[in-house]
């Protein structure tokens, strides 16, 4: 008797996880199939969870501050020793290339380049960070009452690239990082002329570019930018990072470069989003 | 109000996941160890399996995930399918075992994160999503097994609480 009732408990256990992986397969279904439910459901939960989030955060940031404290001392003395030679380094470029600017502008203005000094964008604050390990996804304080819009690349710096919009509430939006194991982007590198493309690797790991040929001419140190290449999601000239290795196989058909990002993606506080269409 | 409704699952459980939403977005977003974070949803699923067993736990880590996968930016449904799968396995387990000593529920906490990380990561990648399978995987398991352990302190207390006027969770697992 007990062994039976047993067996139909397993019975009716099965039977519920088989319903239950069921309605999963079809959120996912739904999910692939790009259903406007999903997008719908997500952009309400942002704007429902964030007052929530922004009043939470005010309680729990001594605690993530001082958690950070505790685990990244070293990271901030080395960090802080990085800075300073940028810092000198920067000021020796300053007075090399004081000619340098005007010369570039009136080049800019000669050749009606748009730059992103004339793209239209709004500044936005990031309120929380990644949530997952799998999701490198930032939310900021702007959404579509702001103008920002799904596809809308966010940078920091003046032209740092550091992510796009990949889901707008009406207050909030989410943007997905540069380092995002399926964020890519195509871009230049502007001192050969080689196209190729940006992909994400997730925490702790550098971007790879793409699609590069061995024969392409790539050294550590040449800057990476967007390519704003017909249909591309991205402005020309966002700086997305410098070649940071390159690894020549022998007798492989595509170079393997790794590139560093200009900005520091994962720890941004402040950025903006360019408010850019393809069209545009 | 009647006492009965207030330890009722149905009363107690939606607030619960609210706050570990919430707490998870901010407080456990905010406290990286190598670069890696807990994961407080799969963590409930396999808290409510352990008080719960395998049919409640698998539904309950379908709810619990379904609410992170609103949160994130991963394909919709794929946190939900890992923790009901996850939970029904932990609960299975649970089940099986006659007289269950003091270190099983730390100690399933912690095997079970660290696989429901890697099952999502094989799920991610079965599905075309990206190759998560990478080198850095092992880690990411091995640290979230930790910091759920560490949290389950926590977590678990609470996932009874919420869990504890559900008369078919309380006669599920066998004591």
């Amino acid at each position: 008797m007990a062994i039976s009732r047993r067996t139909g408990r397993t019975g009716r256990s099965r039977l519920t996880l088989a319903i239950c992986v069921l309605i999963s397969l079809v959120a996912l279904t739904l999910n692939y199939r790009g259903s406007g439910v999903v997008d719908g459901v997500r952009g309400g939960a942002l704007d429902l969870i964030g007052p929530l989030r922004d009043g939470a955060d005010r309680v729990t940031r001594p605690v993530t501050d001082a958690w950070h404290g505790i685990t990244g001392y070293d990271d901030l003395e080395a960090e802080n020793a990085q800075l300073r030679a940028q810092v000198d380094e920067l000021r020796r470029q300053l007075l090399e290339n004081e000619g340098e600017a005007q010369r570039y502008q009136e080049l800019v203005d000669l050749l009606d380049v748009s730059r992103l000094g004339d793209l239209d964008v709004v500044a936005a604050r990031v309120v929380s960070p990644a949530p997952s390990n799998f999701d490198l996804s930032v939310e900021i304080d702007r959404g579509t009452a702001d103008g920002v819009r799904e596809g809308h690349p966010v940078v920091a710096g003046g032209g740092l690239l550091v992510g796009t919009v990949v889901q707008a509430g009406r207050s909030r939006s989410m943007v997905r990082l540069l380092t995002d194991p399926s964020f890519r982007a195509g871009v230049v590198l502007p001192s050969t002329g080689a196209i190729a493309t940006v992909h994400g690797h997730g925490r702790g790991d550098q971007p790879t570019l793409e699609h590069l040929a061995a024969t392409v001419e790539v050294n550590e140190g040449d800057v990476v930018k967007t390519s704003g290449a017909r249909g591309s999601q991205y402005p020309p000239d966002l700086i997305v990072g410098r070649v940071s290795a390159v690894d020549r196989a022998p007798g492989a058909v595509e170079l393997g470069v790794r590139v560093e990002p200009a900005a520091e993606v994962e720890q941004v506080t402040y950025v903006q989003v360019v408010r850019w269409t393809p069209s545009s | 109000m009647d006492p009965q409704l207030l330890s009722s699952p149905w009363v107690r459980v939606p607030p619960v996941l609210l706050t570990l939403v919430v707490l998870q977005l901010t407080l456990v977003a905010g406290m990286p160890l190598f670069r890696t974070t807990a994961d407080l949803l799969l963590l409930a699923a396999v808290a409510a399996a352990l008080v719960a067993g395998p049919e409640r736990g698998a539904v309950l880590g379908l709810v619990f995930g379904f609410a992170y996968d609103l949160v994130l930016q991963t394909p919709f449904g794929l946190s939900a399918l890992t923790s009901c799968l996850v939970a029904y396995a932990v609960g299975r387990v649970r089940v099986g075992m006659l007289q269950p000593v003091w270190w099983v529920a730390p100690a399933a906490t912690v095997v079970a994160s660290a696989a429901g990380i890697g099952l999502y990561a094989a799920l991610a990648t079965v599905l075309g999503e990206v190759d998560l399978l990478e080198r850095r995987l092992l880690v990411t398991m091995a640290v979230v097994g930790v910091l759920n352990g560490v949290w389950g302190l926590v977590v678990r207390p609470v996932v009874r609480w919420s869990l504890a006027g559900d008369a078919a969770a309380t006669t599920a697992v066998v004591r």
